[in-house]
């Protein structure tokens, strides 16, 4: 189902405040039942949501074509939303989140609500779910647990990427953490959060239906698993594909098997 | 700044943004279309066809950028046309949009990669564009590709091991106490670094030898004939924009022989090179050069364009 090409429509638009507009898209349902519950993708950031783009944007017509109506936008400062990426925030990001709620539940009139986040996404959507009224349940595909780790990872990749130039840069000096990473700068107030992140700090939406998917079985989801049994109806996936979010994009790869399962649970859950 | 999303082509199944600055857009000035760049979506790499629309909204265009059908938000398209068929009719669909919602009468295409290959078809057939810019243009045959790659894997191992593993005291540990991968090393030292390099000399050998038949003087004539000459003959210019050590400069150079600098010299065509940056201008820095750069010839090559169209309307 989900590797066909998408054909339901897709309704591009502006939203929020003047100050502050978002760009999204908004998959209407297809299909017959159309769900009483709606969903709001959560991109990763910087390069992951350039790599994952083409991904979620197939989660969300798949979600879609299940009968769900589904917003997917950019953060602030992010994609063809308004702002600069040096006034990117983990903040004002899960803010932006509460923005695409309402619109979502304007465009759709559905009440409750699932996020479903991919990497940074996924983080973002469960330290945001205290704050979303009539929370359905979370989907936290290969979610940032802790976010000192994730930058480690980003260093290492960015240096990486520093090496593969042509020519080397005499103006970049190699730092544990530089003012960019991969593409997009990295402000102290994002870094600082970012060092601050932690999921297994967060208290669990009690008895919302969580889905923790992953392709490669990491020691921080299994913990992050058993912080969230203990209140949460938690299902944990392994579904073996590729990492999409630091896949060239160029090989226009899509996991189809992981959104298979997503929607698949979602499905099964919110019937 | 104005930003406003839309969908348009036959079916309306192409999704864009239109950058502009409000009261202060220019109609006089082209517009602007800013093409997908490989696969990647409209936001182009690192973002930057969104800095670049709105920075050259803030100097009066109307920009565009777009998804090709079947990149980024766009379907794809019911009659399975090739990319190379599909993509220079829609970006004509972007500029029948641009012409009649906005009144553009002349454009600027912009294409990074596989969209500079589009720009450059689109800019030889419709009479409709004054410039176009091309970044990081690649393209040739199948042996440029191979080279490409065997240039790039040779100089990215020999400045790992020549600037990280030779002075790594970890590594040199693994070395002397069994630990390291002895396969992998010599693959990498012989295979990658060695032959890889020693390949792509001779690939550079046999260029230089083909390069002084007259066949060949015979064919970068009539490539720039067909490909250059068109928006060069019709007033409109051109800017070839390259990554330091970009194979595709030398593939552009390879195409195009003495014909391209017989045209830099007559002034339509120029070329600029980003110091030490990579295919994407990862770092930041080299994204606001590229910007910098971009919106200054942009802003140079319209009041000289300006400049003809006004002689030509004079000479009718």
């Amino acid at each position: 189902m989900t590797s066909m090409p998408t054909h339901e429509p897709i309704e591009p638009a502006f939203f929020g405040p003047p100050s502050h507009r978002l760009f999204g898209c908004y998959h209407e349902p297809q299909g017959w039942p159309v769900r009483d519950y709606g969903i709001v993708i959560c991109y990763p950031i910087g390069q992951e949501y350039l790599r994952s783009h083409r991904a979620c944007q197939y989660l969300a017509s798949a979600a879609a074509r299940a009968g769900f109506p589904t917003l997917r936008f950019d953060y602030y400062g992010t994609g063809d939303s308004a702002g600069d990426p040096d006034e990117l925030a983990l903040e004002h990001w899960r803010n932006d989140l509460l923005l695409a709620v309402e619109e979502l539940r304007a465009r759709s009139g559905v009440g409750p609500v699932i996020l479903a986040g991919l990497r940074l996404g996924a983080s973002l959507a469960l330290t945001a779910a205290a704050q979303i009224d009539d929370l359905a349940g979370l989907v936290l595909w290969e979610p940032v647990v802790h976010g000192n780790a994730y930058l480690d990872e980003l260093v290492a990749l960015h240096d990486e990427a520093i090496l593969r130039y042509f020519v080397r840069p005499q103006d970049y000096t190699p730092s544990p953490r530089p003012a960019e990473l991969l593409g997009f700068p990295v402000g102290a107030p994002l870094r600082t959060a970012l060092e601050k992140l932690d999921l297994l700090a967060v208290p669990p939406p009690r008895a919302r239906p969580i889905l923790l998917i992953e392709s490669h079985s990491m020691p921080e989801h299994a913990a992050l698993a058993n912080h969230l049994g203990a209140r949460a109806r938690l299902t944990h996936e392994h579904v073996p594909s590729f990492t999409v979010w630091t896949d060239d994009v160029d090989k226009g790869l899509v996991p189809n098997q992981v959104i298979a399962a997503i929607v698949a649970w979602l499905e099964k859950v919110f019937a | 700044m104005n930003e406003e999303a839309i969908r348009f082509g036959p079916q309306r199944s192409l999704v864009g943004i239109v950058t502009d600055a409000g009261a202060l857009a220019n109609p006089e000035l082209p517009a602007v279309v800013l093409l997908n760049a490989g696969l990647m979506h409209r936001v182009g790499p690192n973002r930057t066809y969104v800095q670049l629309a709105r920075a050259l909204a803030a100097r009066g265009h109307t920009v565009m950028r777009f998804d090709f059908s079947g990149l980024g938000d766009s379907r794809p398209r019911a009659d399975h046309l090739p990319y190379l068929e599909s993509a220079p009719r829609e970006a004509r669909d972007a500029m029948d949009w641009l012409a009649d919602q906005r009144g553009a009468h002349h454009f600027i295409l912009i294409g990074h990669c596989a969209g500079a290959g589009v720009a450059l078809l689109v800019a030889r057939d419709d009479a409709r564009v004054a410039a176009a810019v091309l970044i990081n243009m690649e393209g040739g045959d199948a042996s440029w590709t191979e080279y490409d790659r065997m240039k790039k894997v040779s100089q990215m191992h020999a400045r790992d091991y020549g600037t990280r593993a030779l002075f790594s005291r970890e590594r040199w540990a693994k070395v002397l106490s069994g630990r390291a991968d002895y396969r992998s090393i010599a693959r990498v030292v012989f295979k990658d670094i060695i032959w890889y390099r020693l390949a792509s000399l001779r690939f550079q050998v046999k260029r230089t030898v083909v390069k002084r038949q007259p066949a060949l003087r015979e064919k970068q004539a009539s490539l720039a004939s067909a490909y250059l000459d068109p928006i060069i003959n019709r007033g409109g210019a051109m800017l070839l924009l390259h990554s330091e050590g970009s194979t595709g400069l030398e593939q552009i150079r390879a195409t195009f022989g003495a014909e391209l600098d017989q045209r830099i010299a007559a002034g339509s065509l120029d070329i600029t090179i980003i110091n030490q940056s990579d295919h994407l201008f990862t770092l930041v820095a080299r994204q606001r050069r590229l910007c910098d750069e971009l919106v200054a010839w942009v802003g140079q090559r319209c009041a000289s364009y300006a400049t003809k169209l006004v002689a030509t309307s004079d000479d009718h």
